[in-house]
């Protein structure tokens, strides 16, 4: 029955801690963008213009970043740890995982892009 | 094949047989020495009935209050009404405190004073708070401790095997066939020690505290063996039974300070022991129990009274008695914080067993000569430390102390003897016990224990007479007779349950004959056995232990074995 | 007390004669203040010898009778019917294999209580009396060490029933009942064992092990404050 078990791989907490600590970055970042896009502007209707000035503040995209970073880090660890639960086959873990790393991978570089972009763009 | 060779063979130093308090305790020392030790249990370790021992385990620690070993010593020498030998009780309270320490060095969570020491508190028959005690679940955590640290010294489990005989030749123990519950199949386990710690047999009542699992499977065998069986007719009926469950109510209620009240609303115990009240040993409190509800002073004229707890208030009764609260509440639906429990006598420990001596080691005659290599422990054994009635929380200690000692000495006797020979054809007896079931007749085990059952309760209870049990005689022989054309339905090797209630029966059949007989012979009352006709002790005639064989076909008694008696324990009056 | 009559469905299996296990039909009449196991004895004793489970204390401390009625894991023996009317659904618990009927294979469960060492672990000299033990410190373990091993949790822990190699419910508890023992030195020990992905980290907090519980132990609690204790152990 013993040999069922592996020496412990010591995996695990990492993966917890920041799952957790993630999800706490997220609630703020999450107060902070509700507050910035419904709350904190300027006149009624959202204009292109302020929308765009904001975009290319020095502040704005750092921010977007950790978004990015932190929202895809928790959203694709929460469903590596569900697919690890319930995959015991190890070929079938290891194609789970390279799936989410690509699909990290490109929304990364996606997000990142439009970032840029946005901080690029010339104001008309 | 030889029988060496076949795969369900097992060559070990010490077979233990029974996952208890006892058994547990026995296989830790032996498999400590480095000897191998296997357990040979029916049910899984934790789910032994020791677990469902509640109110404590008696040592003189002196924890809350002056306590000595002297007092705890005279306590069980009256408790036992002067039918227990003083010097298996002198062992037993020089070793008691060591159990409880060893205990919680094991990490045993013991409910703990101010000050952080092992809480005691008061139980019936004990002049000092003596009982150790874990909220009201003390048994279920010793047995959890123990299997744990049986499993941190690999020891051996055989679990859901059922021992269906010993093997024995020229009075020296060689092993035991059992049959495996969970595969099917028969398995000889040769070996130079066997120790029965199988518990008590109980389950021959229908109002009894006993798990479905106490069959007295060990004094069965012993009996079947051709050796003697010691003073079966004590068994102790507790006073706290669940009404019509019998399921226990633990004697930590009233050591906490619960009554027990008539249909009057009388705590009746001022007429039955006025110093100790409810407090008073559980004969006696069944006893008055009993007479109340004969006088038509049970609760609304039936068979019950209450036990009432309301005055200790939620506080305690949640903090000190949480499973008695749930025990209530779940069978009877009843909250014990508002309302009173309805309790019966219900059939709880057998004080009769396997007779051994000091050193545990199984005995055959009045002179006390032993069987080589066959050892007892616990509740299935008769020593005798518990006389004719038992003190509450005397039992854990008890099975624990006895067991550790049946350990030093089964180790012991391992590493002087070499393995003796099997008898020839070691299997035959086992296998004709379960070839006839299996190709038996047309009567069900069921109905037969269901009449056993009923009618030891009705005839065998807390009051006794010549007329009930000669009619009991009867009955159980009629039993025997039915249960030789008892046929299983379940043929299938797995899990085969009804195959396994079918050797109980045999069992429970087989001993209750001997109670029957036993309590016949015995023409007087004597704690836990309170005979109608003979309503008094009788210290010249039968201060003696009953030894009782099955000689072809037929109960044989002997009541030459004496009394282990010490000049400053004289038998006196018993009142409480 | 009167009679009732009940209709009850048994997920029977029959090792060597059923392929798969499949529901069997019991009409029978029983006390209504019966409970499951009532309900079972009556069906083994009067109408089918042939039906197994496993069963012993009556009193819900030994753990033997944990099984799936109606959907729910509950301890036989303390369970009245009146719970759950007069239709009852009986099966064995999930996520174990079945031996036979009610009978589920129990091995892999004490196996993994075995593994995370569930014995003190003392480095100290023991006094020559009992180790001093506050009340407090002892609050700490005091509802976990009144499990009784009877499987529910396990059974009812959905990151349980894939994953054969996770630890489960009743294996961690054992652990906190013993790294959170005052009197313990193996926390050490016992946390690296336990600091795995089958370890406490499969734990997602599910709460079904709690519910399941019949001693109502906080189960999905203390696996929390076990997960804290490993992160400020490794950290």
């Amino acid at each position: 029955m013993e040999k069922n078990f592996k020496q412990t791989s010591r995996t695990g907490s990492l993966a917890w801690l920041l799952q957790r600590l993630s999800a706490v970055v997220l609630f703020v970042l999450l107060l902070f963008h509700f507050l910035t896009y419904h709350f904190l502007t300027r006149t009624r209707a959202v204009e292109y213009r302020q929308v765009l000035e904001r975009a290319q503040s020095w502040w704005f995209p750092l921010l977007q970043f950790a978004f990015l970073i932190t929202a895809l880090y928790h959203g694709l660890n929460g469903i590596w740890s569900v697919l690890e639960d319930y995959t015991t086959n190890k070929h079938w873990r290891l194609a789970w995982y390279c799936l989410l790393l690509t699909v990290g991978v490109v929304l990364l570089f996606v997000g990142t892009l439009t970032i840029i972009k946005l901080y690029t763009l010339k104001v008309g | 094949m030889k029988i060496e060779e076949a795969r369900k063979y097992h060559k070990i130093d010490a077979v233990i047989v029974g996952a208890g308090l006892a058994g547990l305790r026995a296989a830790l020392e032996v498999a400590k020495s480095g000897l191998t030790a296997a357990v040979i249990t029916k049910v899984y370790p934790t789910r032994s009935h020791s677990g469902g021992a509640q109110g404590g385990i008696a040592a003189a620690l002196a924890n809350v209050s002056e306590d000595s070993l002297e007092s705890h010593m005279a306590d069980t020498v009256k408790g036992s009404d002067y039918l227990a030998d003083q010097d298996i009780i002198e062992r037993f309270v020089n070793e008691a405190l060591k159990t409880v320490y060893e205990f919680e060095h094991m990490g045993v969570p013991f409910s703990r004073t101010e000050d952080g020491r092992i809480n005691q508190r008061p139980f019936g028959g004990h002049s000092a708070p003596r009982a150790c005690f874990a909220q009201d679940i003390t048994g279920h955590v010793l047995l959890h401790t123990l299997y744990e640290q049986c499993l941190q010294h690999n020891v051996l489990f055989f679990n859901e095997f059922q021992v269906l005989s010993l093997l024995l030749k020229d009075d020296v123990a060689r092993g035991l066939v059992a049959w495996d519950i969970r595969a099917g199949g028969l398995h000889i386990f040769h070996a130079k020690a066997v120790l029965l710690a199988t518990g008590g047999y109980g389950r021959a009542w229908k109002v009894t505290s006993n798990a479905h699992a106490n069959t007295g499977d060990g004094v069965a065998l012993v009996l079947e063996a051709g050796l003697p069986l010691e003073d079966m007719e004590f068994v102790q009926f507790h006073p706290t039974g669940l009404y019509k469950h019998g399921i226990l109510l633990s004697e930590a209620a009233r050591g906490e300070g619960a009554y027990i009240v008539n249909d009057r609303n009388e705590r009746f115990m001022k007429t039955y022991a006025a110093a100790k009240m409810e407090l008073a040993p559980r004969d006696v409190v069944s006893r008055a129990e009993q007479t109340e509800i004969n006088e038509g002073r049970g609760i609304g004229g039936q068979d019950y009274v209450y036990l009432d707890l309301r005055h200790l208030g939620r506080d305690k009764i949640l903090s000190r008695l949480p499973q008695i609260y749930d025990l209530a509440l779940n069978y009877l639906k009843v909250d014990a914080i508002r309302e009173p429990v309805p309790i019966q006598p219900t059939a709880h420990y057998s004080m009769g067993g396997i007779p051994a001596n000091v050193r545990t080691e199984v005995i055959k005659d009045a002179a006390g000569s032993v069987v080589k290599g066959l050892y007892t422990a616990g509740e299935a054994s008769c020593l005798s430390l518990h006389g004719a009635n038992r003190l509450g929380t005397n039992s854990l200690q008890d099975a624990a102390t006895f067991g550790r000692i049946a350990g030093v000495h089964m180790t012991e006797f391992c590493k002087k003897n070499a393995f003796s020979d099997l008898p020839g054809k070691p299997l035959e007896t086992a296998q004709g016990k379960i070839d006839r079931l299996w190709g038996g007749g047309k009567e069900r085990h069921a109905p037969i224990r269901l009449t056993l059952q009923e009618n030891m309760t009705k005839t065998m209870g807390v009051f006794r007479n010549q007329d009930d049990m000669l009619k009991m005689l009867g009955v159980i022989k009629e039993l025997q007779e039915r249960y030789q054309k008892v046929g299983v339905d379940d043929k299938g090797q797995a899990f085969n349950l009804d195959l396994i209630e079918a050797l109980e029966l045999e069992n429970l059949l087989g001993f209750s004959e001997v109670i029957v007989e036993g309590a016949l012979a015995r023409k007087e009352s004597r704690g836990a056995h309170f005979r109608s006709d003979f309503p008094k002790r009788n210290d010249g005639d039968w201060l003696r232990h009953t030894l009782a064989w099955r000689r072809s076909g037929k109960i044989v008694l002997d009541f030459s074995k004496a009394v282990v008696i010490y000049p400053q324990y004289q038998p006196q009056e018993r009142k409480y | 007390m009167a009679m009732i009559d009940i209709h009850v469905k048994i997920l029977r299996y029959q090792p060597g004669k059923d392929d798969k296990p499949g529901w069997q039909d019991f009409a029978i009449s029983v006390e209504d203040e019966a409970t499951i196991l009532d309900v079972l004895n009556e069906i083994h004793w009067r109408h089918d010898g042939t039906l197994a489970y496993r069963r012993s204390c009556r009193s819900s401390i030994c753990g033997s009778c944990a099984m799936k009625v109606n959907g729910r894991n509950v301890l036989a023996c303390e369970t009245p019917i009146h719970r759950f009317g007069s239709k009852l659904k009986i099966e064995p618990l999930s996520g174990f294999e079945i031996i036979k009927d009610l009978v589920v294979d129990l091995e892999p469960f004490f196996a993994k209580l075995k593994r995370i060492k569930p014995y003190l672990i003392v480095d100290k000299p023991l006094p020559d009396k009992e180790f001093v033990q506050t009340q407090e410190q002892l609050e700490q373990i005091g509802e976990s060490t009144l499990c009784i091993l009877c499987a529910a949790c396990s059974a009812a822990c959905p990151s349980s029933w894939p994953n054969q190699e996770y630890l489960g419910p009743a294996a961690l508890l054992k652990a906190y009942r013993f790294v959170f023992d005052s009197r313990d030195d193996g926390a050490d020990q016992r946390l690296e064992i336990v600091n795995d992905k089958n370890g406490v980290w499969r734990c997602h907090t599910i709460f079904n092990c709690m519910e399941a519980c019949p001693k109502k132990i906080k189960i999905t609690e203390y696996l929390s404050r076990l997960k804290v204790k490993v992160v400020e152990n490794s950290l």
